[in-house]
């Protein structure tokens, strides 16, 4: 299990290939990767310049680790992987990706979904937009990224 | 009791600082009470902060947290905006 956080680009098909290195029991491999939007279809007159993601280094690590291990609880997996991007980046720029291997497909399809699900309402990251027009804007949380959580019933340890 | 209080993104911008070290009294043992204090103590921007109040996260020790929950000498508590990484 990793968790990476870090400025730099990333490459999938390297992590991929390192999850696979030895283990050949892994039947499957899922994964999500999320990209900077250039045009946000809600903010129609705006066009991206450059966005700007902070995060609360310690607590992303610690609240990234959990949700892993709680993934690792619910279903069985060979390897995860989480890596999320901070600092400057421009539009169509990969921000996260969550590579999640196991024996068959339903655990790593399921244990993705539901890693990108908490991820995107427990660890502490928040996106600042700058518009071409140099316009800057934080975006505001997701009532929705909520309610699919919820979708988990997940009970809170 | 002394609590390291930490601010991120927005609210960060609000208070204009990363960072305050708190010195308050052993009742005033929550985040609810502690923002009180700041607001009676210095004004400011603490009050903009307050007049936000249910549009602000918390986390204690690292670990997201409500307004209510006790804190105790030494804790680590930061202030921020709903989460939007992913």
């Amino acid at each position: 299990m990793t968790v990476c956080i870090q400025e730099d680009v990333f490459n999938v098909e390297k992590i991929i290939s390192n999850i696979r290195k030895n283990k050949s029991s892994i039947g499957a491999i899922v994964s999500f990767i999320g990209y900077v939007r250039e045009f946000n279809k809600s903010k129609k007159t705006k066009k991206l310049l450059q966005m700007d993601l902070e995060h609360y280094p310690g607590m992303t690590e610690k609240a990234l680790n959990k949700i892993e291990l709680n993934a690792k609880s619910k279903w069985q997996l060979e390897d995860v992987y989480i890596i999320h991007r901070i600092g400057k980046l421009k539009p169509t720029e990969a921000i996260v990706a969550v590579v999640v291997a196991s024996e068959h497909r339903k655990n790593a399809f399921e244990a993705c979904e539901f890693i990108i699900d908490f991820l995107k309402t427990d660890a502490p990251f928040w996106k600042k937009e700058i518009s071409d027009q140099q316009i800057e804007s934080w975006v505001q949380g997701r009532e929705e990224d909520y309610k699919k959580k919820e979708t988990w019933n997940f009970h809170k340890e | 009791m002394k609590i390291n209080v930490l601010f991120f993104a927005s609210v960060r911008e609000i208070v204009g600082i990363n960072a305050k070290e708190v010195d308050i009294q052993d009742s005033e043992n929550s985040p609810h009470k502690l923002l009180n204090f700041l607001v009676k103590s210095e004004q400011g921007s603490w009050v903009s902060l307050h007049k936000d109040k249910h549009l602000i996260r918390l986390a204690i020790n690292q670990e997201l947290s409500d307004w209510n929950d006790l804190l105790k000498d030494g804790d680590e508590l930061a202030f921020f905006p709903p989460i939007t990484g992913g």
